[in-house]
């Protein structure tokens, strides 16, 4: 399967960073065509256009994975605060060695590990009610099948929370980001081989939440 | 206990719960998240500006140009009022009537008006100035050297050279003996041996004989 990037320009971001310096510091940068790092790059130049450029592309992916991670809305501000004030404080040192958002990812995924340690189980009923309360149905869809997908859509989302918490981190940076079993492990740490038996058994166990 | 098969774990297996993943709520962070973060990156830069004015008020560089100009007028002081320390290297030879050690004329015998004058002259300038001299200076004060043999051969005619008296007592008699008047010359002569039994004669004086 081929990864597509979730925005233009985002594979190709290694061979991208060699952006000129000038191109950079300057303020009339094309920045909706700029990756990632060449934003941060910016950003740490003192280009504020350019963090709110990359913050746009990267606020409701990192904020649903922390959310669906620690499934605590307070929890999950609070790490997505902390996260981006991490970004911000790395402005200046900041290189690009690596993509983007495995780095994005890494601090957001350490801190929610933190917070499980300190915090170990911050999911109760009625918040996850809460949030599956939000699934709203299709308006053209017939009633049943509403509610057959409504009923799809709970059930994915109890089985991800379900999940183990190794496995619903892995299982949810490849759902909601396309990330390779690779960038999993960059990101959690953990062997390639042990990423990809936890995405194994997340997908089997949903599958198996799915067909009940 | 059922032992559950393992199956190889393909990246295209979770097609379908991607597909479906995607068909959950797109939740995202609050307008309050995005001002607090937004506020968060546009103070940071404005801090950073701070930091530049004010390495832009005092730049490093100013100081380490200051310590090169200082450093240099230094040198150009040193080389150009330091005698001691101005060229030895490439220092002109030396001349020889120069390098030859100062001469010290004996003085005379101090009469009593000439110790009376020294007593209230003022000092010479070489003694007032000898406590001020260095040390390694007197080293250069030697003794004359011995006078040479052809000095002294020079000296000794000198010394007994007739004076004019005798000299013209000499002269009388030479000129009673071209006269023809030898007795008288004779007495003449043995009158000057007499008074100055030293007496340098010229040759023709030397040989004749003492008068009857």
């Amino acid at each position: 399967m081929s990864l597509a990037a979730p925005w233009p320009g985002a594979a190709a971001a290694p061979d991208g960073c060699a952006m000129a310096a000038e191109q950079i510091h300057s303020a009339a940068m094309d920045i909706p065509g700029s990756d990632d790092e060449t934003l941060m790059q910016a950003y740490g130049a003192g280009n504020l256009a350019a963090f709110e450029a990359l913050y746009q592309r990267h606020r409701a992916g990192l904020y649903r994975y922390l959310l669906r991670s620690t499934r605590n809305p307070h929890l999950a501000d609070d790490l997505f605060q902390e996260t981006w004030s991490r970004v911000i404080d790395a402005r200046a040192r900041w290189q690009p060695r690596a993509k983007f958002t495995t780095w994005l990812l890494q601090i957001a995924h350490n801190l929610a590990i933190d917070a499980y340690r300190r915090q170990p189980s911050q999911a109760g009923p009625q918040e996850t009610e809460a949030a599956l309360a939000t699934l709203a149905a299709a308006e053209h869809e017939q009633p049943e099948q509403q509610l057959s997908d409504f009923q799809t859509r709970r059930r994915l989302q109890r089985a991800i929370e379900r999940l183990p918490d190794e496995q619903r981190h892995a299982i949810l940076l490849r759902l909601e980001h396309d990330l390779s079993l690779e960038e999993i492990a960059d990101v959690t740490g953990a062997p390639r081989e042990t990423v990809k038996s936890r995405l194994r058994y997340a997908t089997q166990r949903i599958r198996e939440e799915l067909g009940a | 206990m059922t032992a559950h098969p393992r199956p190889p774990y393909d990246e295209d297996d979770d097609l379908d719960l991607r597909a479906l993943y995607r068909t959950l709520p797109r939740t995202e962070p609050g307008p309050g998240l995005d001002a607090a973060i937004h506020g968060a990156a546009a103070r940071a830069l404005a801090a950073d500006r701070r930091v530049q004015r004010q390495h832009r008020l005092w730049h490093p560089g100013w100081g380490v140009a200051a310590s090169i100009v200082l450093t240099a007028c230094l040198f150009l002081l040193t080389d150009f009022q330091d005698p001691d320390v101005a060229g030895l290297a490439d220092a002109p030879p030396m001349n020889a009537e120069l390098a030859r050690p100062p001469q010290t004329v004996p003085r005379p015998a101090p009469s009593e008006g000439s110790a009376a004058r020294r007593r209230y002259a003022p000092a010479p300038q070489a003694e007032r100035a000898a406590p001020m001299a260095p040390a390694p200076a007197r080293q250069f004060s030697v003794q004359p050297p011995a006078p040479s043999s052809a000095d002294q051969a020079a000296a000794e005619p000198e010394a007994a050279a007739p004076d004019d008296a005798t000299q013209a007592r000499i002269d009388h008699i030479l000129e009673l003996l071209q006269a023809g008047q030898r007795d008288e010359a004779l007495q003449a002569l043995q009158d000057l041996k007499n008074d100055d039994p030293d007496v340098a004669l010229p040759p023709e004086l030397q040989d004749l004989p003492a008068p009857e």
